[in-house]
């Protein structure tokens, strides 16, 4: 099972500019994703959801084509929705439905039988442990738990393509982990793409990543891989507090993280070289010094 | 499929909204049936007082004043009943003023539904004016079917002046008029007016109930989801589409069922024998009784509420959020009644046979263009009646508008 994306570009209308009417979400992507869990890191507003809306089949490319296995996905139409699930960023729902009653019509929706359905949604109600809310309104959920009956829905016809675009918006730590693992266990021999702005989301489970900006793909590979490309880029130092100011002003190094010493100093985790920073220690690179690098 | 219809179908009658215009609709049947039946009046004298009853009462005694005269209207009955508004007339002077209101329940409100057709039949050709009662001969009396269709030639010749077409058609269709005329007494044109009424409020809430169906999905985020799923697009739409029709239909039908009971129950269910030709004008051009017209009026509505349902399926599929296509859908169904009784004309004609709520509402709607006018319209070289407009138009804009509404719902966001 595969699916490729050839030159996939995205152009919409932007009526508010005057002088550039057209607006380039994705420009000429190139994906090939294979079972596993890919993760799509790019900051808001980089073209991850217009990418993953095209991949689902729900917006059109201006131009290019996206095949599963050989078949461009809009000759598929149902056939293909068979076999994908998805979460967008933003779950809807109908405010009148409890969560059995939407995952209910989720499923009818998927084409499911009425028996199959609901030993599906018994289990799933049980891996995101939504069990005793399963008659409560939707609306009156918290935040974490929507997202949760979200996920659920998105898995109800066990696809062989889940798309998430943003899945842990709104999980607390524990759920998310809770999810990580759930998601690991679901991911073989299907794939799983998951766009995100966390990158701690996707570091522990993705087998492949893809970075996107402006609308482009810039990288793409394994964690490691990826990684490899800011080896000795990365370095750490403690530096008094009153000095924050003139490194953070310094073109050539960037702070990726700052940590607040009990002896009052700064610890502080930066993109450079390590004779920008005095005593500066060389740290294992990881997905979001990356990230970082790349914005 | 089915289980996807089912599914659709609870979830839309769960929504509150729902529900509330659910309930709204079958108070309104219950409210609308019986209202005709309380502005139902009678005066009579009583000890030198005269007295007023309403409702049930008055409807009982106005039947059993008028019931020696129920069945085969007969020339020889128009002549009876015109001898004896003759005969008062010549003691009394005329109906106004002092004339005893004993006498006048006796002698005269007896006879009135079929004395009133005899009147309005020996209108002046040139004039179009009725003479008085005096000048009503025996003989006219006794010619009364002749003077029938006499009365709708002239009467052609005054409203479609300019159109021989229109002259001839009513004139074949009044060709098909079976006579004698029929009458019962009971029956009270109010409650085939509130039958419009009913009809148009139903549409109303019927829309009401559909125009959120799919543009609440597009302002929930709901649609991204839905539209990702197998059944998500054509055959989502068509069931949507299929769950607004059903629910529609079931609506009309247990509306309609409760209205008809009731009103009927009321007034009784023989008045329902009574021509047309009785109640409202004795040129009318279509030779039904009174339960047949009332079926027709329901057909005609049904099929206008089918067709604004279609159409509000459609704004609904190409409007963003509930508030603009609601907003519309009110607008456009409201808009013949209001174009007709605003603007008037040719164009208000043409605009309401295009809506298609055009057959609903006050003067502009099928009921009226049925019984009280003899309008008719040219469609090319064609000149048409214009009820029958008023079936036929909103009957072809329903596949139509419920293509755009598939057509809409599937392309959105693509």
């Amino acid at each position: 099972m595969e699916i490729i994306l050839e030159h996939v570009t995205k152009h919409f209308k932007d009526k508010s500019n005057k002088s550039n009417p057209v607006k380039k979400a994705v420009e000429d992507v190139n994906l090939h994703l294979t079972p596993g869990v890919w993760g799509l890191l790019g900051a808001n507003g980089s073209g991850k959801t217009t990418l993953m809306r095209m991949v689902c089949g729900i917006m059109k490319p201006t131009s290019g084509r996206i095949c599963y296995d050989g078949i461009n996905i809009e000759h598929l139409d149902d056939a293909y929705r068979d076999i994908i699930g998805y979460l967008p960023q933003e779950f809807g729902f109908y405010p009148e439905f409890t969560v059995q009653q939407y995952l209910e019509y989720i499923s009818a929706l998927k084409g499911m039988p009425d028996r199959v359905a609901k030993e599906r949604i018994d289990e799933l109600l049980a891996k995101v442990s939504l069990e005793e809310v399963r008659r409560k309104k939707i609306t009156k959920l918290s935040g974490g738990m929507k997202r949760r009956v979200g996920i659920a829905q998105a898995l109800l016809n066990n696809p062989e393509f889940l798309v998430l675009d943003e899945p842990t918006s709104g999980l607390d730590p524990a759920e998310r982990v809770r999810f990580r693992n759930l998601l690991s266990e679901f991911a073989k021999d299907r794939i799983v793409l998951i766009s995100t702005h966390i990158v701690s989301d996707v570091e522990y489970i993705a087998t492949q990543n893809a970075i996107m900006k402006s609308g482009e793909i810039l990288h793409t590979g394994t964690t490691q891989e990826l990684v490899s490309q800011i080896h000795g880029k990365v370095f750490q130092t403690m530096i008094p507090q009153q000095e924050l100011g003139m490194w953070e002003s310094d073109p050539n190094i960037q702070i990726v993280n700052l940590r607040n010493e009990e002896d009052g100093r700064l610890c502080l985790r930066y993109l450079g070289r390590q004779t920008d920073i005095p005593n500066a220690v060389p740290q294992n690179p990881t997905l979001e010094d990356l990230y970082l690098y790349l914005k | 499929m089915i289980r996807l219809y089912k599914e659709e179908l609870k979830r839309i009658v769960r929504t509150k909204s729902t529900l509330l215009f659910l309930a709204a609709s079958v108070a309104m049947s219950v409210f609308m049936a019986y209202i005709p039946v309380t502005y139902v009046r009678f005066t009579y004298e009583e000890n030198g007082q005269e007295m007023t009853i309403k409702g049930r009462d008055a409807l009982a005694l106005r039947k059993e004043l008028q019931n020696p005269h129920a069945g085969e209207v007969t020339p020889e009955k128009m002549a009876e009943g015109l001898k004896s508004y003759q005969k008062n007339l010549e003691i009394y002077g005329d109906f106004y003023g002092d004339f005893p209101r004993d006498v006048h329940n006796a002698e005269i409100f007896p006879w009135s539904p079929l004395v009133s057709r005899l009147h309005e039949v020996m209108a002046d050709s040139e004039t179009g004016l009725a003479p008085d009662y005096p000048e009503i001969t025996e003989t006219d009396a006794l010619n009364f079917y002749e003077r029938c269709r006499t009365h709708l030639t002239d009467l052609m010749k005054l409203e479609q002046k300019n159109n021989p077409q229109a002259q001839q058609i009513a004139a074949n269709m009044y060709d098909k008029v079976s006579m004698p005329f029929y009458y019962y007494p009971g029956y009270d044109r109010n409650m085939f007016e509130y039958e419009g009424l009913c009809l148009f409020l139903l549409m109303l809430l019927c829309v009401m109930i559909t125009a959120p169906l799919f543009c609440c999905e597009y302002q929930t985020g709901a649609d991204d989801i839905l539209r990702s799923t197998k059944l998500g697009r054509r055959k989502l739409a068509f069931v949507k589409i299929l769950s607004a029709l059903t629910l529609s239909i079931l609506l009309f039908a247990l509306c309609m069922t409760i209205f008809m009971v009731i009103s009927n129950g009321l007034f009784g269910w023989e008045c329902r024998q009574t021509s047309m030709q009785i109640l409202f004008s004795a040129s009318t051009l279509l030779g039904l009784n009174i339960g047949q017209l009332q079926n027709l009026v329901m057909v005609a509505g049904f099929i206008a509420l089918l067709s604004c349902v279609s159409f509000v399926l459609f704004i609904s599929s190409a409007c963003k959020n509930t508030t603009i296509a609601t907003g519309l859908t009110i607008a456009f169904s409201i808009a013949p009644s209001a174009f007709y009784m605003m603007a008037g004309g040719n164009f208000a004609a043409y605009l309401r046979v295009l809506l298609p709520s055009g057959a609903l509402g006050g003067s502009n709607s099928f009921s009226y263009a049925l019984t009280y006018y003899f309008e008719f319209l040219r469609v090319g070289p064609f000149t048409v009646w214009t009820p029958w407009l008023l079936m036929i138009v909103p009957a072809l804009e329903i596949p139509l508008f419920l293509w755009l509404t598939v057509r809409s719902y599937c392309r959105r966001s693509l």
